[in-house]
């Protein structure tokens, strides 16, 4: 059977000034992968997520986005982003738990309809799935890194997204909020059958966890085969050595 | 205080006031949080040039102040887009010109020196009634823009990129807020003064910002804080024959410092519990 192409990126360029970051680059992303977006520093890992999400446009190629040109994609309840930004939020926001997934649950309303008992149900399991019911009146600012990352991550699944972006969501975590993030994502991934593209220089961790993991090097998307990790063929340091990742 | 209300000038101003000080928090608060304190002190400037121009020319110096105040907030945001990796270069670059020009227009009308000033630190008994029906339209305008945008403002203030994901017209409704705070600039001038317009925004959303337990409550908490830093500048500054500007901004800073004091208090008062 055939797999629905949730992304397909089709032999793009794209340069900041003069700098080439991606050439000729193409990639297809299925509806249930989880794909890992690895790479150097300044490799263009965010760039890319930019790209497929139509914040950046490509001087050349094309990018469809579930079926549509990204440029005239209008269906972005159906996708949630975690930027590298919203993760480095304003720890001083003065913002409970509730208004932050809330506002996200209230984006698709327009200005003047008011949350809808629904809309707040919405909010609630979106919290109780990320395991923070508890905290939702909580400041957001007062909650450790770990619980942040899960209210950025509550954000997105308010909106009961198909497609989830995530940009590096494990800096600054320590390595148990690191696995409880993981292990969140893994049943997120397998219980609503989500796709999930994420940036990470995580490359030991991920790779255990993701199907699909592509590399960008030298300006080109190169695609690796985490079972060959798995079946030990290769390292995550042969790959981190590989492309000079630290 | 029944005394002060029997004068005509000073019922215009506590009305003024009132209206300031409703505006000037809902403004400031989002421009904390999107780290844009700035936009105030540059919009202020450019409001300068606006009233030198009204008084040179014999027209209300509220509306030039206005009409500059919207001129310049669209240079901001033009320059902002241009230089989109220095965002703060757009507002350092409007003040200068806002300044260099007000400067000029301040020497070509000479003899009006006392009518700057007026502007400068702000003066009560110079509100007239045709001021009043400007700031109250405007004032209006901004309260409600502020309630129809509050969902999307919040939004954009926590995380910009997600909220144009999410589908919201982020460069509009940013380009409104900009003419909106420059509205404001214009309509509170005459009350606090140009150069403190700027510390009446910052200061009450700041000091709400210690105590407040949610974003409404933050709201809620930085218009009291205005609203009361308002009136009892504006009746202190009537009793003690006191600059009504500076005195207000006085006020708004007591309440910080009560505020901070608070938060620290409660602060040592847990950490004793937690110890014993």
């Amino acid at each position: 059977m055939q797999r629905e192409k949730v992304i397909e990126i089709q032999d793009i360029t794209f340069s900041y000034d003069r700098k080439i970051i991606l050439e000729n680059a193409s990639l297809t992303v299925y509806r249930g992968d989880f794909l890992a977006i690895v790479g150097p520093n300044g490799s263009g890992k965010s760039t890319l997520v930019k790209l497929m999400l139509g914040l950046l446009r490509p001087q050349r190629g094309k990018i469809f986005i579930l079926g549509k040109p990204v440029e005239y994609f209008n269906q972005w309840e159906k996708v949630g982003y975690l930027s590298q930004r919203a993760a480095y939020f304003n720890p001083h926001f003065p913002a409970t738990v509730r208004e932050v997934v809330g506002a996200q649950a209230s984006a698709h309303l327009g200005f003047l309809k008011p949350m809808r008992p629904k809309d707040w149900e919405k909010v609630e399991k979106a919290l109780d799935t990320v395991g923070l019911s508890e905290l939702s009146n909580c400041m957001v600012g007062r909650l450790s890194g770990g619980q942040q990352q899960k209210v950025m991550l509550a954000r997105m699944l308010v909106a009961e997204p198909e497609l989830l972006f995530l940009d590096e969501p494990l800096v600054g975590l320590d390595p148990e909020s690191q696995e409880s993030l993981y292990t969140l994502l893994k049943r997120l991934h397998q219980e609503c059958v989500l796709t999930i593209i994420m940036v990470t220089h995580d490359i030991s961790g991920i790779i255990k966890r993701v199907n699909r993991m592509v590399c960008i090097h030298q300006n080109k998307i190169l695609e690796h085969d985490p079972r060959l990790y798995r079946d030990k063929k290769i390292t995550p340091g042969y790959i981190a050595q590989l492309y000079h990742l630290h | 205080m029944v005394e002060i209300l029997e004068y005509q000038f000073m019922q215009r101003a506590l009305v003024a006031g009132i209206i300031v000080g409703i505006i000037c928090p809902l403004i400031g608060i989002f421009l904390i949080l999107r780290r844009l304190s700035l936009i105030g002190d540059t919009l202020s400037h450019i409001s300068l040039a606006g009233v030198a121009a009204g008084l040179a020319a014999g027209i209300n110096a509220t509306l030039t102040a206005v009409v500059f105040a919207l001129g310049g907030s669209l240079i901001i945001e033009y320059l902002r887009r241009h230089y989109s990796r220095y965002a703060e270069l757009a507002t350092a670059i409007t003040m200068s010109g806002g300044m260099g020009l007000a400067v000029i227009l301040i020497s070509l009308g000479r003899g009006n020196t006392a009518s700057v000033l007026s502007y400068l630190f702000g003066s009560v008994a110079s509100v007239s009634t045709t001021d009043l029906s400007i700031m109250a339209v405007l004032g209006l305008m901004v309260m409600v823009s502020i309630i129809i945008l509050y969902r999307p403002l919040f939004f954009i203030a926590f995380d910009e990129e997600g909220a144009r994901i999410a589908g919201i017209p982020v460069n509009k409704i940013n380009l409104y807020f900009t003419l909106l705070t420059a509205i404001t600039v214009a309509v509170s001038m005459r009350i606090v003064g140009i150069l403190l317009v700027s510390s009446l925004m910052i200061i009450p959303a700041a000091a709400s910002m210690q105590v407040a337990k949610s974003f409404k409550t933050s709201v809620c908490i930085s218009v009291a804080t205005a609203l009361i830093s308002v009136i009892s500048g504006l009746v202190l500054s009537f009793y003690f024959s006191l600059a009504p500007g500076g005195t207000i901004i006085m006020c708004s800073l007591f309440i910080l410092l009560l505020f901070i004091s608070f938060k620290k208090l409660s602060a040592m008062r847990k950490a004793n519990l937690a110890s014993r």
